[in-house]
C-alpha cells in the first residue's frame, strides 16, 4: 500500500476542539506525529493513539526555526515514503500560521502521495468567540506582527486588525523564554501609533489552554501594550477606530436603497 | 513525569460541558470524586496555565511552538 498524509489540527483546550473527522483520521493512522502546545494534549493524544510521536525535540534554544521546520517536514514524510498511512497533528488550525504542515502536504503531493489537510480551530477563531466580535461586521485584517512592522503594511483603521505572534517580533530562532523580544513590542506600538490614537483601546489576547482557565483578555490603551503580559501565545486585536462611510452611489447602483443606521 | 490523573481529568473536562459545569459549581467535590491529589487540586484551582503546564510535567520547551516564519 502506498503512503499517505493527513494533517489535522487539535485546536486549543486539550481534546475539546478537535473535529470528529480529524479524530477519526488520527485514530485510523498507522503513524501519528504531533506538535502540541502543552502536556495535557500530549497525554490525551498518546492515550488515543498509542505510539504517537512528539516532534518537540526538533526545537531547542537558539535553533533556527526554519531549520526546525525542515526537520519536522522530513520526519513527517519519512514514514509516508515508507508506505505508511500518516497523520500529523498540530495545535490550533494546522494551516493557519503553521509552515511545516503546508510544506509537508506540498512535498508529499509532489512526490505522488495522497496528502490533504483538515481544518481546525485557530487562535483567531477563539478570539472572535471570546471577545464577541464578528469579522464580518466591519471587516478584519490579519497579519503576522513582524511582517506588519517590516513591510509597513497599510491597514484600514475602519476595519478590525489582528496581529499574530506579537511576542516574537523579529525573532527567527526558537527560544524557551515566554516573551522573545520585548523591544520589538515598542516598535510595534510605534508603527500602530502612526495609524491609531495612542489612547485607542486594544486587546492582548490568549486563548484558554485549559478548561479550568479563562482566556487572557487584557484591554489596554495602544500606548500601554508594553505594560500588558505578552507571551508567544499572545495575539493583538485592534478594534476599528471609526466607522466606514457608505458610498450612496454604490448603494444605489446595487439597488440597496437608502442606508439605514448601521450597528456600531 | 507529571500528574497523569490531572491530565486525564482536564481532558475529560475539555470534552464534557456538563462535567465542566459540575466542576465550576463544585470544584472540590468533583476533583475529590476524580481521585486527584491535594496538590492537583490546588494547582487546577489556581487557574494559572503556567502552573498547570508545569504540574502536568511539561517536558517540551516552555516557550510556545511558533510554527510560522
Amino acid at each position: 500500500m502506498s503512503g499517505s498524509l493527513t494533517v489535522v489540527g487539535t485546536g486549543f483546550l486539550v481534546a475539546g476542539q478537535i473535529t470528529p473527522e480529524s479524530l477519526a483520521c488520527m485514530r485510523g493512522a498507522e503513524r501519528l506525529l504531533y506538535l502540541v502546545a502543552e502536556p495535557a494534549t500530549k497525554h490525551w493524544l498518546e492515550a488515543e493513539c498509542p505510539g504517537a510521536e512528539s516532534m518537540h525535540d526538533a526545537f531547542w534554544e537558539g535553533r533556527s526555526r526554519l531549520e526546525a521546520y525542515e526537520e519536522v517536514v522530513e520526519r513527517i514524510l519519512a514514514p509516508v515514503r515508507a508506505g505508511r498511512q500518516v497523520c500529523a497533528a498540530f495545535y490550533g488550525h494546522p494551516g493557519v500560521f503553521v509552515h511545516p504542515s503546508h510544506e509537508a502536504v506540498r512535498r508529499a503531493r509532489a512526490e505522488g502521495f495522497t496528502a490533504f489537510m483538515l481544518p481546525g480551530v485557530s487562535a483567531e477563531d477563539c478570539l472572535f468567540a471570546d471577545l464577541g466580535v464578528d469579522p464580518a461586521l466591519h471587516g478584519c485584517q490579519s497579519f503576522e506582527a513582524s511582517d506588519f512592522v517590516v513591510r509597513r503594511r497599510r491597514v484600514d483603521p475602519r476595519a478590525a486588525l489582528v496581529l499574530w505572534q506579537i511576542g516574537a517580533l523579529g525573532v527567527t530562532t526558537y527560544s524557551v523564554a515566554p516573551l522573545w523580544n520585548a523591544p520589538g513590542l515598542a516598535l510595534l506600538v510605534e508603527a500602530l501609533s502612526e495609524i491609531y490614537p495612542a489612547a485607542h483601546e486594544v486587546v492582548v489576547y490568549e486563548a484558554a489552554l485549559y478548561p479550568v482557565c479563562e482566556p487572557l483578555v487584557q484591554r489596554v490603551p495602544l500606548a500601554d501594550i508594553g505594560r500588558a503580559k505578552v507571551s508567544t501565545y499572545s495575539t493583538l486585536y485592534v478594534p476599528p477606530a471609526r466607522q466606514a462611510s457608505v458610498d450612496e452611489g454604490m448603494r444605489s447602483r446595487l439597488g440597496l436603497g437608502v442606508a439605514e443606521a448601521e450597528p456600531s | 513525569m507529571g500528574s497523569k490523573s490531572a491530565a486525564a481529568f482536564i481532558s475529560k473536562l475539555s470534552t464534557d460541558p456538563a462535567y465542566r459545569d459540575r466542576y465550576r459549581k463544585d470544584p472540590d467535590g468533583v476533583m475529590k470524586e476524580a481521585g486527584l491529589t491535594d496538590e492537583d487540586k490546588a494547582v487546577l484551582k489556581s487557574g494559572d496555565p503556567d502552573k498547570i503546564r508545569q504540574h502536568l510535567g511539561d517536558d517540551s520547551p516552555p516557550g510556545c511552538f511558533i510554527l510560522f516564519v
